[in-house]
């Protein structure tokens, strides 16, 4: 079957134009750029949040806490959630201006919106941006950005096309810990990087649990949206995460982050791994749990140059952390603190003290303003992000199939055929772009 | 072939025990395990699925294999299962399924509970006979059925769909029209570009924005297969100014793409015209551009663009690192928008090199603004060059007057060059003082070992006395960045055996705790004898920020000998702050050190200094002295703070001590809060009932990568007796008031995935029988002098009485022990001794150590 990819040509162009945008960002009112074909008032970029759960109540105040956003209309599938999201809006700015929409094509037709947040569940990231990017909105959205491989070229592909500026919420490229992690291993402090070791938590399992009615207030086709219908089960829907088509599990909701960086410090993000392989997968008990994804495991990949990345998921919550290993020496980034640990040790002593935290994604929506007032790539643009979630799939690919791939990061093929169908998940209609 | 019940259920647990194993399941077993799976229903036993997704993965390099695996999955299509089950066979029949399953997948495309999954199934599909089969469906279907079909047609880019895709782009239901012209998109055959350029041109509004976004896919398509003359005439019509904006920058970004000069004519036409949507998209392409000479051209369109647009060029401009566009960037550091004047700055910090440092230096000594300043000085920092920079700023730096000094003193500490080293450390010893302290700071970062005795020189020739403050911060630093205290202390040493400067001396003595070793105390001791009273008074506060116990002492004997009050306060603060930095290894022996400092104390400031460290040591006598304050009125809410905060420490072990001491809290003239706090503690320790709150604890235990739940059976020290080498700390009881009774390891040590251990001694007058009641969060394991009695590895809350056990205490001392394992989440336990029948059993003793 065809494949609706753009050409390396164009990928490189975007990176280049990605690569240059990198630099010291530059406020110019909003009037000047036309945003959305409308000119936000009072210079102000107004926003529509699609998706009001916890994730998005969580970062929500980092973008209430720009005077020069406007956080105008939310949307979600759930009366409860996009109520709550309201509130707090409008608690903010002491009014009762904020708009409710529970369909999010809707909000995306407001013509005074010229961005969106979106913090659905991560079945929806790729098909929202994507409507998004079609009625010319620019994006934040959540990570993981999609859950396959094709949806994520695709979206590349959107933005690329729309103009779209974009930031995925893999929001550690600008957090201060991580930056100087990344900026001793270029610097050479550690020798050459022959190994990436990531670590994060034990997966959940999810029970056997029958199904209900829906509750009042939900809109359950449009939670569903792209994913093929199940019935409503309360533990499914809660669980989401452990799901392959709605989430893939923690190596992929939790390794983007981690894939991401690890991407962003050897300097790969036009390109990836060409080999993957998972061990010591240990799934969840069929006999107790309907979930999918895997509670514990190795999932590693290899580089064309002969480098490692190895994610391995296991232990608590806390205990998770990237680690470059060098010939000379290792940096490692505790997520949990923020702690940054090495040696020789004398590396140390090279860090300033403090910086802004991973939890803080102030820096990081900062980033996305620029990029759209500058109309230039965020530092998460999306074939960025594409790339790091790819190796996320691409492992979830291996997992499922039991077997070690090899890919061609030039084609975004693998050397197997079951797996290239793997690639593409066709979406329930009408959520195409 | 039918299989009678015994039979199926055996080979459903074959197929279960082949998925925990990996082992292959043989495809003549599929039968059973199809008919179990063609039940499942949310809430069912998902081991028919694994099962058969197990046997999908062995399939591989199988034909014969793979062709049982998809023949089951086929059965599982029938009618007569589950809907869940239906879609649980398209999933896998997405990855692996062939034209054999095409009938089956093509009878689900006309329902519309089935037509999703089928399409799920059919969209990775590589047979071309499947968009037959959509085509057959299509024209058969009806309602949203038609809606995924017609997708699914488009994902495929299936061009003998076309014909039955138009109508349907008029169709009156909405969904149907949008994707159909979506589908023709993507499929972008000349007769699906005809058709779409029609709806783009005469449709209705909603139709013409669908087509006009289905047509930039068909664009990106076309250039993807090398036709840009075809992508060029979509974009031509999509630049219209009756289009959207996002739709007009997409076209000309598209346009940008494929014209031969890379767009450049293009740009320049844009940004020297009139159309001001297109100019920010205009400006940005400039970033990629190849061209040698495409700097200096549109450097050249700076003038006819606004303000705000200037801004944005600018910017794309430095980003292109192409000095071609320097002197037209220049210019603009002295246009009359501020903006433009800060985007130059910037742009030339990101451009230039050593030969822009005069400019830049000029352009700072003249800057209108604040924001003008820093924006130079920014870009000063970031100018490219490394040392030849550097230089170039010192030199220029020489050349100006003192108050223009500092900033570019500033921007050399943050070039963090250490070529800048030796410039700056001249500076340190300018007379004015705000050059000095500027070149301190920027020290602050550069300064390394090598550094040391040049700077500790410093100090004994600085001019500017204000200065003298931020050169020790200055000295610190290097010293903190000198690895071996020796070497430290003999840099330091050296330099204050010359030192005739008594300010020097005051200084250097200060800089002795940052070395650390027992010849800098031996210093500092020495130094006290010193017949200059400020260089006692130095010696002694250095004694007083000594950074280990071995000053303390010192500190106190210090305080004993002392002959004025200002001596004894810091050596009683100092001997205090060390004492209780190091309560936690030796917490007996420090309460006694605490009492003789506090026996030397003489007024209500010196003992409001001891009790407020007082409260870090962990030991009755530390609770005690305390308490012996309460007498005291202007230390008794100093005395109230360090008993509320020794009390959780202890409440468990010597429950009747800190009831007593924690009523009397309550009388005293202690903030409200406190006594809020001490009457709440009370309540949890009288709320302990019998509950055995008395513990020590050692932990927490783990294996790498082994969950809490597997660690139940892991055998840690503490199973094996006595370790000398555990370290047993008591466990703080009384924590949640809710819960008086709850010993939440969780708030002790934290984390996932671990063990802890507690033990406690009881003593029975008599032999006799006892039930042992526990509850835990999660799995615990308990022995009675020795002898496991309860032993249950579960997942769950702390609940009283979870777990009971009839026991036999024996005469004497009883030693409990426990394994209290965390899975995740909560942490904790409680236990309680009753007699047999569950009522409280009077005339236990209970404690956290050993007896004797």
């Amino acid at each position: 079957m065809k494949q609706t990819g753009l050409s390396t040509c164009h990928r490189r162009q975007f990176l280049k134009r990605a690569a240059a945008a990198l630099a010291a960002p530059l406020v110019v009112p909003g009037a000047v750029l036309g945003l959305n074909g409308a000119t936000a008032p009072s210079n102000r970029i107004v926003f529509g949040g699609i998706g009001m759960g916890n994730r998005a109540m969580f970062i929500l105040p980092n973008f209430l806490a720009f005077p020069e956003i406007r956080f105008a209309a939310v949307s979600d599938a759930r009366q409860d959630r996009r109520e709550n999201a309201k509130k707090s809006v409008d608690q903010h700015y002491n009014n009762q201006d904020c708009r409710i929409y529970r369909d999010f094509r809707e909000l995306l037709a407001q013509r005074d919106i010229d961005a969106v947040l979106i913090a659905t569940g991560n079945r929806w990231h790729a098909t929202a941006s994507m409507f998004a990017a079609r009625a010319g909105k620019d994006v934040y959205c959540e990570k993981p950005i999609s859950l396959t491989i094709r949806e994520g070229r695709e979206l590349v592909d959107a933005a690329r096309r729309y103009g779209t500026i974009y930031q995925a919420g893999t929001q550690r490229r600008n957090t201060e810990s991580y930056a100087f992690a990344r900026e001793m291993v270029r610097q050479g402090k550690i020798g050459r990087v022959h190994t990436v070791e990531m670590q994060l938590w034990t997966g959940s399992a999810v029970a056997h649990e029958k199904a209900t009615p829906v509750p009042a207030g939900w809109d359950y086709d449009m939670w569903l949206g792209p994913v093929q219908w199940r019935p409503f089960v309360p533990g499914r829907v809660n669980g989401w995460a452990y799901f392959w088509d709605t989430g893939e599990g923690m190596h992929t909701d939790m390794g983007t982050h981690y894939t991401d960086q690890m991407q962003w410090v050897l300097g790969t993000d036009d390109t990836g791994p060409v080999e993957f392989e998972t061990s010591d997968i240990v799934w969840p008990d069929p006999k107790k749990h309907m979930s999918e994804t895997a509670l514990t495991g190795t999932f590693k990949c290899r580089y064309a140059n002969g480098v490692q990345g190895v994610i391995n998921q296991r232990g608590g919550f806390t205990d998770r952390y990237i680690r470059y290993i060098g010939e000379e020496g290792w940096i490692q980034v505790d997520d949990e603190t923020d702690a940054v640990k090495a040696e020789p040790k004398s590396i140390l002593a090279l860090k300033g003290a403090g910086g802004v935290g991973w939890g803080n994604a102030g820096a990081h929506v900062r980033n996305l303003l620029d990029g759209i007032r500058s109309r230039t790539p965020p530092v998460c643009n999306p074939e960025v992000a594409h790339r790091a979630q790819t190796i996320c799939e691409s492992m979830t690919i291996s997992a499922r199939l039991g077997r070690k791939l090899r890919w061609d990061p030039a084609a975004e093929k693998f050397d197997n055929e079951d797996a290239n169908r793997m690639l593409y998940r066709e979406p329930r209609a009408p959520w195409r772009i | 072939m039918i299989l009678p019940l015994s039979r199926t259920m055996k080979t459903l647990t074959f197929a279960l025990s082949a998925l925990c194993l990996a082992a292959a399941l043989p495809a003549a077993e599929l039968g059973p395990v199809v008919a179990e799976a063609a039940k499942y229903q949310s809430g069912g036993p998902v081991e028919p699925l694994r099962a058969l997704e197990q046997a999908l993965r062995d399939s591989a390099g199988d034909a014969a294999a793979r062709a049982e695996v998809e023949a089951a999955l086929i059965r599982l299509l029938a009618p007569t299962s589950t809907q869940e089950a239906r879609r649980f066979a398209c999933t896998q029949l997405a990855v692996i399924g062939s034209d054999k399953a095409l009938p089956a997948l093509a009878g689900m495309l006309t329902g519309e509970d089935t037509v999703g999954m089928a399409c799920l199934a059919l969209g990775s599909y590589p047979s071309p006979k499947a968009n037959q089969a959509l085509r057959e469906a299509l024209a058969k279907a009806a309602g949203p059925a038609r809606v995924q079909i017609v997708v699914t047609l488009g994902d495929r880019r299936d061009g003998d769909a076309v014909k039955s895709l138009t109508p349907l782009t008029r169709s009156p239901d909405d969904a149907l029209a949008q994707a159909a012209i979506g589908a023709l998109g993507k499929i972008s055959s000349p007769a699906a570009l005809a058709e779409l350029a029609g709806l783009r041109d005469k449709g209705d509004p909603v139709l013409a924005r669908a087509a006009a976004a289905a047509l930039l896919v068909s664009a990106d398509l076309l250039i993807q297969a090398g036709d840009s003359g075809a992508a060029t005439g979509i974009y031509d019509a999509l630049l219209r100014e009756s289009q959207p904006t996002h739709v007009r920058r997409a076209a000309l970004s598209g346009l940008l793409s494929i014209e031969k000069d890379a767009g450049q004519e293009r740009i320049e036409k844009v940004l020297r015209g009139k159309d001001g949507a297109l100019k920010p998209a205009a400006i940005a392409a400039i970033r990629a551009l190849q061209a040698k000479e495409a700097s200096a051209r549109f450097a050249g369109t700076i003038g006819a663009l606004t303000p705000d647009e200037q801004v944005l060029l600018i910017d794309a401009l430095a980003s292109r690192k192409d000095e071609a566009a320097v002197a037209a960037i220049s210019t603009n550091l002295a246009a009359q928008a501020p903006a433009v004047r800060g985007a130059a700055a910037l742009a030339l910090g990101r451009l230039g090199d050593a030969t822009m440092v005069p400019t830049l230096v000029k352009a700072l000594s003249a800057a209108p603004e604040t924001e003008d300043r820093q924006a130079i000085a920014s870009a000063l920092v970031g100018l490219k060059g490394g040392e030849a920079v550097d230089q170039a700023i010192v030199q220029a730096l020489n050349k100006q007057d003192d108050k223009t000094k500092p900033p570019l003193i500033s921007v050399l500490g943050k070039r963090a060059s250490r070529s800048s080293v030796p410039a700056l450390l001249e500076l340190a010893g300018s007379a004015d003082a705000a050059v000095a302290k500027a070149a301190c700071v920027a020290l602050n970062k550069l300064v390394q070992s090598e550094d040391l005795k040049s700077v500790l020189d410093r100090l004994l020739t600085l001019k500017a006395a204000d200065a003298r403050a931020a050169l020790e911060g200055t000295a610190a630093q290097a010293l903190s960045r000198t690895a071996e205290p020796s070497r430290r202390t003999e840099a330091v040493a050296a330099v204050l055996a010359n030192a005739t400067n008594l300010e020097a001396r005051v200084s250097l003595l200060g800089l002795l705790p940052s070395c650390g070793n027992a010849q800098a105390l031996d210093t500092l001791k020495a130094a006290r004898t010193d017949a200059e009273p400020r260089v006692r008074e130095a010696a002694m506060r250095g004694l007083a920020e000594w950074p280990d116990a071995s000053a303390t002492e010192a500190l106190i004997e210090a305080a004993r000998a002392a002959t004025q009050d200002t001596e004894r306060t810091l050596a009683l603060r100092g001997a205090s702050r060390l004492l209780g930095a190091t309560a936690d290894a030796a917490p007996a022996a420090t309460a006694a050190r605490f009492k003789t400092v506090m026996e030397l104390s003489r007024n209500a400031d010196e003992k409001k200094l001891v009790l407020g460290h007082l409260g870090r040591v962990h030991d009755l006598a530390a609770l005690q002295l305390a308490e012996s304050c309460f007498g005291d009125q202007a230390v008794a809410a100093e005395a109230a703070l360090a008993v509320a905060t020794i009390a959780p420490h202890l409440c468990g072990a010597h429950r009747q001590a800190v009831q007593a001491a924690l009523a009397r809290v309550a009388d005293l003239p202690a903030d409200a809060e406190l006594k809020q706090s001490a009457r709440d503690m009370l309540e949890a320790v009288k709320g302990f009932s019998d509950f055995i709150t008395a513990w020590q604890v050692t932990g927490p235990f783990t294996k790498e990568g082994w969950p809490g739940k597997d660690l139940f059976g892991v055998v840690f020290a503490p199973e094996q007796g006595d370790d000398a080498s555990l370290r047993w700390q008591p466990m703080p009881a009384g924590t949640d008031k809710t819960k008086p009774w709850l010993l939440d390891l969780g708030k002790l040590y934290g984390g996932d995935n671990r063990l802890a251990y507690a033990r406690a001694w009881v003593y029975s007058e008599t032999a006799q029988p006892a039930r042992l009641e526990l509850g835990s969060d999660d799995g615990i394991q308990a022995w009675l002098n020795g002898k496991v009695v309860i032993s249950n590895n579960r997942g769950g809350a702390v609940a009283p009485a979870a777990e009971k056990a009839e026991v036999s205490l024996e005469a004497g001392w009883n030693k409990v022990l426990l394994k209290v394992v965390q899975w995740t989440s909560g942490w904790g336990y409680c236990a309680r001794l009753a007699k047999p029948d569950g009522k409280p059993l009077d005339g236990l003793r209970v404690q956290n150590t050993p007896p004797n």
